[in-house]
């Protein structure tokens, strides 16, 4: 089952409460999007440490062929 | 509005490092709005280092590879629109110059074949081909230690190379590597040396001939390495850092009458220039590498 992108970005909120969220419906089928997380957490953090961190927010939604997400372009930062 | 397609082509373009392959990834971009016009994107390395090679790490650690083919069509939707043609540029696919990345004993990039596998394996189902430029260890080897003094500590050149047989380093070895890891890509590879000639049929044969025509040289070199006098003098400097390597570009230029560093000897160069050829040689004859040579010019 697809998902919305307000089930994403809720996902996210739960765990980065205070972070800048963006996601975008990259091609309109509920599968494919692109995420932008800014959060103040990822300071101290390397990229790899802080897509896995978003990933795990996500909680097994994109795992295995019967994940209700499909294809996620995820971009993660600090604020400047 | 086109629709995204589900095959593409997509190019690596990696490198090597100090082999003009900031010259050719600016010449590109400069391109870009009118190859974009062609269906052809074209991807900066900063793009690539921050969204898609966290992926192909987190994917090494142990998410399943789903996730990352995800993020992988993903991006492509996201960077490449509906262009059928994604040019992808960064060195970094294959190392970097950091030392422990970037030789060892007798290898190129000894990690570079992993590396390369891991960011195809995001893109299943694609055409894939790789964009190498090569250059012989006598100058690959110094250009790339002066490289390496803005990203680490400094070491000596003669540190930098410890246990390294520049005799022995084979561009074809690291094609074999290469092929190895992505075993259907066409390898597109080009000497640095013959890199002002051949800068057409590179372009040409990387994105096509309508393409390949929009893109010319920029002119300018976009990171000259140190020369021999800078070299020099920050072997002479107490516990130089970065700043005294900028320092030392500064005041000592590499220009056509201040060449960089040639740590070699007359029988170094001979040497080095016949195992060279001889590796030049055996990369055109493997059969998953296309070598762009200059064109011939005929007397008549």
């Amino acid at each position: 089952m697809a998902m919305q992108a307000q089930e994403i970005e809720d996902l996210i909120r739960q765990a980065f409460p205070d972070a800048q969220i963006t996601i975008t419906d990259l091609a309109g089928d509920g599968n494919h999007y692109a995420a932008e997380v800014i959060d103040a957490s990822f300071k101290d953090m390397n990229r790899v440490q802080q897509q896995r961190a978003v990933y795990a927010a996500l909680k097994g939604k994109m795992d295995g062929p019967d994940g209700d997400l499909h294809a996620l372009a995820l971009t993660t930062k600090a604020p400047a | 509005m086109a629709a995204v397609p589900a095959r593409r082509r997509l190019v690596f373009l990696v490198g090597a490092h100090k082999t003009a392959s900031s010259h050719l990834q600016q010449s590109l971009l400069d391109a870009a709005p009118a190859l974009t016009a062609r269906g052809v994107a074209i991807l900066p390395p900063k793009l690539i280092r921050a969204d898609l090679t966290p992926v192909s790490a987190l994917v090494r650690d142990g998410i399943s590879p789903e996730i990352g083919q995800g993020a992988g069509a993903a991006f492509l939707s996201l960077h490449g629109g509906t262009a059928p043609t994604v040019v992808l540029m960064d060195e970094n696919i294959l190392g970097s110059t950091d030392r422990k990345m970037l030789m060892r004993k007798t290898r190129l990039y000894p990690w570079a074949h992993h590396r390369l596998g891991r960011i195809i394996a995001l893109f299943p189902g694609h055409e894939i081909e790789i964009g190498l430029a090569i250059r012989s260890p006598a100058t690959f080897m110094p250009s790339c230690w002066s490289e390496s003094l803005h990203h680490g500590p400094y070491e000596p050149f003669r540190r930098f190379t410890k246990g390294v047989d520049p005799l022995a380093l084979r561009w074809s070895a690291l094609a074999q590597r290469l092929h190895e890891a992505a075993p259907h890509a066409r390898i597109i590879a080009w000497r640095y040396e013959d890199y002002p000639q051949v800068f057409p049929q590179v372009t040409t044969r990387l994105l096509g001939p309508d393409a390949g025509a929009q893109v010319t040289p920029v002119d300018r070199i976009m990171r000259p390495g140190l020369s021999a006098e800078a070299a020099h003098w920050l072997g002479q400097q107490e516990a130089p850092d970065k700043d005294t390597v900028l320092a030392a570009r500064k005041r000592f230029p590499k220009t056509e009458t201040t060449p960089g560093l040639d740590p070699w000897t007359a029988a170094d160069h001979a040497a080095m220039a016949a195992s060279y050829a001889d590796d030049t040689a055996a990369l055109a004859t493997c059969p998953h590498v296309e070598l762009v040579t200059p064109p011939v010019v005929s007397d008549a």
